[in-house]
């Protein structure tokens, strides 16, 4: 019985924060044998937090904690000569390294294809940075807030907003590094789909930027089909469409269709309302959402956002309460598909995490394994990569 | 098509069958046809993609081929017409499943059921399909049948709850963000999937609940709750431990430049761009939690310098001295960003109702594969008779058959 999709895949990760940990966590746990690599200071989602209590610890770090499951931890100090070689003699057993950060730094630890595949030809390099490994801005600094900005996102969020004077919004967390994760993960698979073919590895060049600049849904052809800029401010091309706030909170609802405004507005026991001028089709309801928007708020002022959810979807209407973490824990529907696993960690004891992003019905998704301790494997995996080799080699016909 | 050795391509000889529509769906079969897999997409005339009733037009003229936001996702593509409604169209599709690899939907579940076109009649007409279904909910589980489009993702994963300006409420963020997630995370699901068939020559099927999902992507907040019952307050454009951070707004009208810094060096740089190193020596501000308890104050002094100075200038400047920042890039900046040009991430394919418009491609370079866009979208059923002809072997009588009796709308 194999032990996962991608089991016999050995993946090195040398990432740090988001990215590529979140790219070698998803080939993780689907079965590869995942090596992360840090430099003996630790990863920096290690400082990141949150910690429990807020008292700083890097075995305790949440970020750390989700994103580094079902991958052993090694320990590599890039200044010094033997960090280095061991480090290519892991390279030297594995099928794909992943590798996040700043195109000067990854070069200068010497984890470019040309310098892995001169001692594994076979090895697959997938590097994830701010702006590629080329072009005249590939080493401008960048963070989260930046690689927003630079792939058009940050300009258009919120979205229909009221007053100019706010700037444009940022997502919570880091979502640009997030989707550059599955990117990375996506590319590394393919690469190794091609090295079939081809019997040798390559490097895969993952822009965060152009990543970001992939996923704006129609906005960037507005300027390239239309001429028009969009931005934050703006207005919606259909409605109703927003958050309003219930009897117990904010709640989100929208009409994308018009059987779906019919049987709104007779819900909420104003058929009339689909009779005015004002509201007859989704781009009026849109345009005139200042006058729609408290109606409906005021008719379903008596529903807390369950009963609303409840209600409306039973009407086939586009909707769900804001939830919060609290009521994410607490969804009976999450919970009756088990999707939050609880894992035991040494240093941070039983805790509750996302878990399944898919479920296969064939090769599932696992935990596998907790977040490693800073180092924890670093014997283990080189002993255990070379032994396999060696294993499998003797077993191969003269 | 793929299959040339010389292209190298990661899915060469790999075929999709593609019932997806709207956003996600297409998203993830975008993936697997820059890939090298041939994706045929079926779709029909008696109920269009949304994506294709969508504005933008190009110039402004509606048409189900002038679509922009269609033609973005549906790049490198072929498309098929076939009316699911009639059983010969349902033929038709058990068909082209049965010379397909993947199978992938993102309809409510059990829609494909209801259709015929299960996972478990796929199985019987191909036995090692891999088929993904991706609805809002999930296949299983008690609000299975609620819908959810793209913008609903936004609250249900809690990322509206904890995203906006401080003092206001829970805030949208610009884009139906549940559906690329979910899209990127199928199409990785499927490239796994024939990963395990090429190593046991078995095929599964994934369900997918974009809910699901995305729920990781909160996973910072998530764990605050899960370790110290906590929701993190909204914070703007700040972040949540380091400073400064924000957006601020150049001499140019309703212009903004994006700053962070992110350690200490990062912020000795922003002093002296801005020509202000005695605060570099100040000690509010000598650490990152001794900044974030004066990110007023910081805020207000940036302020006061990037008003000043076109957004250009600022960058510029900030940059030099090794500080993350970037114009805020409308999509006109995008579209002529030097970075993005020089990297070759634009495609401009000559297309017969709209002409050689802009898009994004790939936004990955392989060092030998050639990964790019070789295809524009689709007319609607443009490939129709070609992949009825080619792929399925029907000949002339059975599609002038199919078409007669409507199966082909």
């Amino acid at each position: 019985m194999r032990n996962g999709a991608l089991a016999g895949m050995r993946v090195i990760e040398c990432g740090e924060l988001v990215a590529a940990p979140y790219a070698a966590k998803l080939l993780g746990h689907m079965g590869a044998d995942v090596a992360k690599v840090e430099p003996p200071g630790g990863d920096p989602a290690r400082r990141r937090g949150p910690f429990p209590d807020g008292v700083e610890d890097p075995e305790r770090s949440g970020l750390h904690l989700y994103l580094n499951q079902a991958k052993r931890g090694v320990v590599i100090d890039w200044e010094s000569e033997q960090g280095r070689a061991r480090l290519l003699r892991l390279v030297a057993h594995a099928d794909a390294v992943v590798v996040s950060g700043a195109p000067r730094e990854i070069e200068r630890r010497g984890l470019t294809y040309e310098r892995l595949s001169a001692v594994n030809p076979r090895v697959v390099v997938t590097t994830i940075t701010p702006f590629g490994m080329t072009g005249p801005r590939r080493d401008w600094a960048a963070t989260e807030l930046t690689e927003v900005a630079a792939g058009g996102w940050l300009y258009i969020s919120p979205g229909a907003l009221r007053d100019p004077s706010l700037p444009p919004l940022k997502a919570f967390g880091q979502q640009a590094d997030f989707q550059a994760g599955v990117h990375g993960a996506i590319v590394t698979l393919g690469a190794l789909f091609a090295r079939r073919e081809l019997g040798i590895g390559q490097h895969v060049d993952v822009s965060v930027q152009a990543c970001i600049a992939s996923n704006l849904e129609m906005n960037f052809m507005h300027w390239t089909y239309a001429g028009r800029v969009a931005s934050r401010l703006g207005q919606r091309a259909i409605g109703p469409w927003g958050i309003i706030e219930v009897a117990d909170g904010p709640f989100f609802l929208t009409c994308i269709e018009e059987d779906q405004w019919q049987r709104l507005v007779e819900y909420l026991g104003h058929p009339e309302w689909a009779d005015w001028d004002v509201f007859a089709d989704r781009l009026l309801r849109a345009q005139n959402g200042d006058v729609l928007m408290p109606l409906i708020e005021e008719a379903l002022q008596h529903l807390t956002r369950e009963q609303a959810y409840v209600e409306l979807q039973a009407r086939k209407i586009a909707c769900a309460p804001v939830f919060d973490m609290a009521m994410l824990r607490g969804s009976d529907h999450l919970a009756a598909r088990r999707f939050f696993v609880e894992v035991d960690h040494p240093d941070a004891g039983r805790l509750t995490y996302p878990g399944a992003p898919f479920r296969f019905s064939g090769s599932p998704w696992e935990v596998r394994r907790r977040a490693p301790r800073l180092g924890e494997h670093t014997e283990e995996v080189l002993a255990d990569w070379s032994a396999e080799r060696r294993a499998a080699e003797e077993a191969m016909p003269a | 098509m793929s299959g040339d050795g010389r292209d190298a391509l990661p899915l060469a000889g790999v075929r999709v069958a593609d019932f997806t529509w709207v956003w996600a769906g297409p998203v993830s079969t975008l993936q697997l046809a820059l890939l090298g897999a041939d994706v045929i997409k079926v779709e029909s005339s008696l109920r269009l993609d949304t994506t294709r009733r969508l504005p933008p037009w190009a110039e402004d003229v509606p048409g189900a081929n002038h679509a922009g936001y269609f033609n973005q996702y549906s790049q490198q593509k072929r498309s098929i017409s076939l009316n699911l409604k009639q059983p010969e169209a349902v033929q038709a599709a058990k068909d082209l499943v049965a010379a397909c690899d993947v199978v992938a939907d993102n309809f409510s579940a059990g829609v494909m059921d209801r259709a015929g076109l299960g996972y478990e009649a796929l199985r019987r007409v191909k036995p090692d399909v891999i088929v993904v279904s991706f609805s809002g909910y999930g296949a299983t589980g008690p609000k299975a049948n609620y819908i959810a489009y793209g913008p609903v993702q936004v609250p249900m994963i809690g990322l509206a709850s904890l995203s906006g300006y401080p003092g206001l409420g829970p805030s949208e963020i610009g884009l139906s963000y549940g559906d690329p997630n979910a899209g990127l995370h199928a199409a990785f699901a499927v490239l796994t999937a024939l990963w395990h068939r090429q190593e046991t020559g078995e095929g599964q099927f994934i369900d997918m609940s974009q809910w699901e999902a995305a729920i990781g992507v909160v996973s910072e907040a998530f764990m605050d709750h899960a370790m110290n019952g906590r929701q993190p307050a909204r914070q703007g454009n700040r972040d949540q431990r380091q400073a400064p951070q924000g957006v601020f707004p150049a001499a140019e009208e309703d212009e903004w430049v994006a700053v962070a810094c992110w350690s200490d060096e990062q912020w000795h740089g922003l002093c002296a761009a801005s020509g202000r190193a005695e605060l570099a020596r100040d000690p509010r501000f000598a650490t990152a939690a001794a900044r974030k308890q004066h990110e007023d104050e910081l805020e207000a002094a940036i302020t006061e310098w990037t008003r000043g100075r076109s957004w250009s200038e600022t960058v510029e400047t900030l940059q030099r001295h090794g500080v993350p920042s970037y114009h805020v890039l409308s999509n006109r900046g995008v579209a002529e960003d030097e970075q993005l040009n020089a990297r070759g991430v634009f495609s401009e394919l000559e297309h017969p109702e709209v002409g050689a418009r802009r898009h994004i491609g790939a936004p990955w370079r392989f060092g030998t594969s050639d990964v790019r866009v070789r295809r524009r979208a689709p007319l609607l059923g443009e490939h129709t008779d070609e992949v009825l002809r080619d792929v399925l072997g029907y000949d002339a009588a059975h599609i002038a058959a199919l078409r007669a009796c409507g199966a082909l709308e």
